[in-house]
C-alpha cells in the first residue's frame, strides 16, 4: 500500500470523529436522563464533558487542516476532510447544548417538577436518536440512515411546535408556572437545535458519499 | 467544444507486447488536457502518436486511426514532416541545440524554407515572446542556449516548438527537471498558450494536472480508464483503480 502515512493519518481522523461522536452522544444521552431524573451529578458531569469536547474539536480541526497541508488529498479523501471540518463545528454546538440544557436543568432540580415531562422527554428521546443515527451514518457511510435522520427533524420541529403552544397556553392559565414553563420551552429549544445540527451531520455525511450538498454539487 | 485530435480504437504494439489498448480519446481544441497514470501505463506512447515519433521505434505497429484536424495522419501519403510542423514537442529535459539562442529558434523555420533575415528575426522573436523568455534573452541572442538555466532552457525549448508555427504542443513531463519557480512559469505560460494552441501533457505530478489541464485521461497498462473534466477526475473519479492512483492508494 502507497501512502500508508497519509493513510494512517487519515485513520487516525476518523477515530478521532468517532471518537467525539460517542461523547456527543453520551453527552445528550446524559442531559435527557439528567432532566428526567433531576440528577445533579449527570448535569454537572455532562457540563465538565463539553470542555473535553471542545479540546478534541480544536485538535480534530488541526489534525484534518495539517492533512490538508502536508497530504494535498483529493477525491474522497478530499470529500471525507472537508466533511470532518464541518462535522466537528455541529457536533461541538451539539455539547454546548447538552451542557446549556444540564446548566438549566440544575436550576430544575431546585424545584418538583408541575407540568408534565411528556413533550419533553419526547424531544430527548429524538435528540439522542438523531445525534446516534447521525454518528452512525458517518461511521457506517450510510446515506440511507443520514436521510432517516433528516427526516426525523420535521418531528422534532413539529413537537416543539406543540411544546410552545403548550407553555404559551399554561402561562396564561396559571401564573404560577411560569417559571418552570420558561425552561422547558428553553430546554425544548435545545432540544429543537440538536436536532438541527444533528441534520446538518447527516447531510455533510451525504456530502461526503456525493459530492453534492442539500442537492447542490459542491465538488 | 472542437476536437482537434480524434483516437479512434488505437491498439499500439511493441514487438508482441500491446502498449495501448483500443483507445478513443477526443482531445479538445484549445484546451490543455493532462494524460496521468503510473509508468509503463502508455501515456507517453499515445503522445508520441500524435506526430508520429513512434515511427521511429523498431518493431512498433499501430491500430486504429489518429485524425488531427480532419486527416488520418497514419493514412497512406501522409507527410510527416507537415505533421509535425504541426503537432510541436517539448520533452522532459530540455534538449537545446548546441548553438546560439537565435539558431535554435530559427532552426525550424530555415528547414522549413525560411531565408530572409528580417522575417527570421521577427519568428525569433514572436516565439521567444511567446514563450514568455523574450526580456531574459532579447539582448544576448547570439549566446550558446546551453549558458541559460534549465527552465530558461525549457522555454527556449517551447519557443522553437512554436516558431514552426504550430496548432498543437505535446508536452512530456516538461517541469520534471525544473525547480519550483520555473515550473511555476511554464505552467503560467501554458495558460497563455492554450489561448492559441492545443496543449496536450503528459505529467507525474498530480498537483499540476489539477492546476493547469481542462481535460484528465487516466491510463492503465495500456488502457485509458477514464477521461473527464479535471475537476471531476480529482474529486468524483468515476474508475476506483482511477481513484486509487489520484489518492495515492495504488499498488
Amino acid at each position: 500500500m502507497a501512502r500508508n502515512k497519509f493513510q494512517n493519518e487519515m485513520e487516525t481522523l476518523n477515530l478521532d470523529l468517532v471518537y467525539m461522536g460517542a461523547l456527543v452522544e453520551r453527552a445528550i444521552e446524559d442531559s435527557a436522563k439528567a432532566l428526567i431524573l433531576q440528577d445533579k451529578e449527570l448535569c454537572n458531569k455532562v457540563i465538565a464533558s463539553d470542555k473535553e469536547i471542545n479540546v478534541l474539536r480544536a485538535e480534530i480541526e488541526s489534525k484534518a487542516l495539517k492533512i490538508i497541508l502536508m497530504q494535498q488529498p483529493v477525491a474522497s479523501d478530499l470529500r471525507m476532510i472537508s466533511t470532518a471540518l464541518k462535522m466537528i463545528t455541529d457536533m461541538e454546538r451539539i455539547g454546548d447544548q447538552a451542557r446549556d440544557i444540564c446548566e438549566i436543568v440544575l436550576h430544575l432540580c431546585e424545584e418538583e417538577y408541575q407540568l408534565k415531562l411528556e413533550i419533553l422527554s419526547q424531544m430527548g428521546e429524538y435528540a439522542k436518536q438523531m445525534v446516534y443515527g447521525c454518528i452512525n451514518s458517518f461511521v457506517k457511510q450510510d446515506i440511507e440512515a443520514a436521510k432517516k435522520v433528516i427526516k426525523t427533524d420535521d418531528a422534532m420541529d413539529e413537537l416543539f411546535a406543540k411544546l410552545k403552544r403548550k407553555m404559551v397556553k399554561l402561562i396564561k392559565e396559571k401564573q404560577a408556572y411560569a417559571d418552570q414553563a420558561i425552561y422547558f420551552l428553553m430546554v425544548g429549544k435545545y432540544f429543537e437545535k440538536i436536532g438541527d445540527h444533528a441534520e446538518n451531520i447527516a447531510e455533510w455525511v451525504i456530502f461526503s458519499k456525493t459530492g453534492e450538498h442539500k442537492d447542490i454539487k459542491i465538488i | 467544444m472542437k476536437t482537434c485530435i480524434e483516437v479512434k480504437d488505437l491498439n499500439l504494439f511493441y514487438g508482441a507486447f500491446q502498449a495501448l489498448k483500443n483507445v478513443n480519446i477526443d482531445i479538445p481544441e484549445k484546451q490543455i488536457t493532462a494524460f496521468i497514470g503510473p509508468s509503463g501505463c502508455g501515456k507517453s506512447t499515445l503522445l508520441r502518436c500524435f506526430n508520429r515519433m513512434n515511427d521511429l521505434i523498431d518493431d512498433c505497429r499501430i491500430e486504429g486511426d489518429i485524425i488531427v484536424e480532419d486527416t488520418n495522419i497514419y493514412g497512406r501519403g501522409t507527410d510527416v514532416n507537415a505533421l509535425r510542423k504541426k503537432v510541436g514537442m517539448v520533452f522532459q529535459k530540455p534538449n537545446v541545440f548546441p548553438m546560439s539562442i537565435y539558431d535554435n529558434i530559427a532552426f525550424g523555420p530555415r528547414t522549413h524554407g525560411v531565408r530572409k533575415r528580417r522575417e527570421l528575426d521577427e519568428i525569433v522573436a514572436d516565439s521567444l515572446k511567446k514563450a514568455g523568455i523574450w526580456d531574459e534573452v532579447k539582448n544576448t541572442l547570439n549566446k550558446s542556449a546551453l549558458s541559460l538555466s534549465g527552465g530558461q532552457q525549457q522555454r527556449v525549448c517551447i519557443a522553437r516548438a512554436l516558431a514552426v508555427q504550430p496548432k498543437i504542443l505535446l508536452m512530456d513531463e516538461p517541469t520534471s527537471a525544473l525547480d519550483p519557480i520555473s515550473t511555476g512559469i511554464i505552467e503560467e505560460l501554458c495558460e497563455e498558450l492554450k489561448k492559441q494552441y492545443t496543449i496536450v501533457i503528459v505529467t507525474h505530478n498530480m498537483q499540476q494536472a489539477t492546476r493547469i489541464s481542462d481535460k484528465t485521461a487516466f491510463f492503465l497498462l495500456g488502457e485509458m480508464l477514464e477521461f473527464g473534466e479535471t475537476e471531476q477526475v480529482f474529486s468524483r473519479p468515476k474508475n476506483e483503480k482511477c481513484e486509487n492512483y489520484i489518492t495515492g492508494r495504488f499498488g
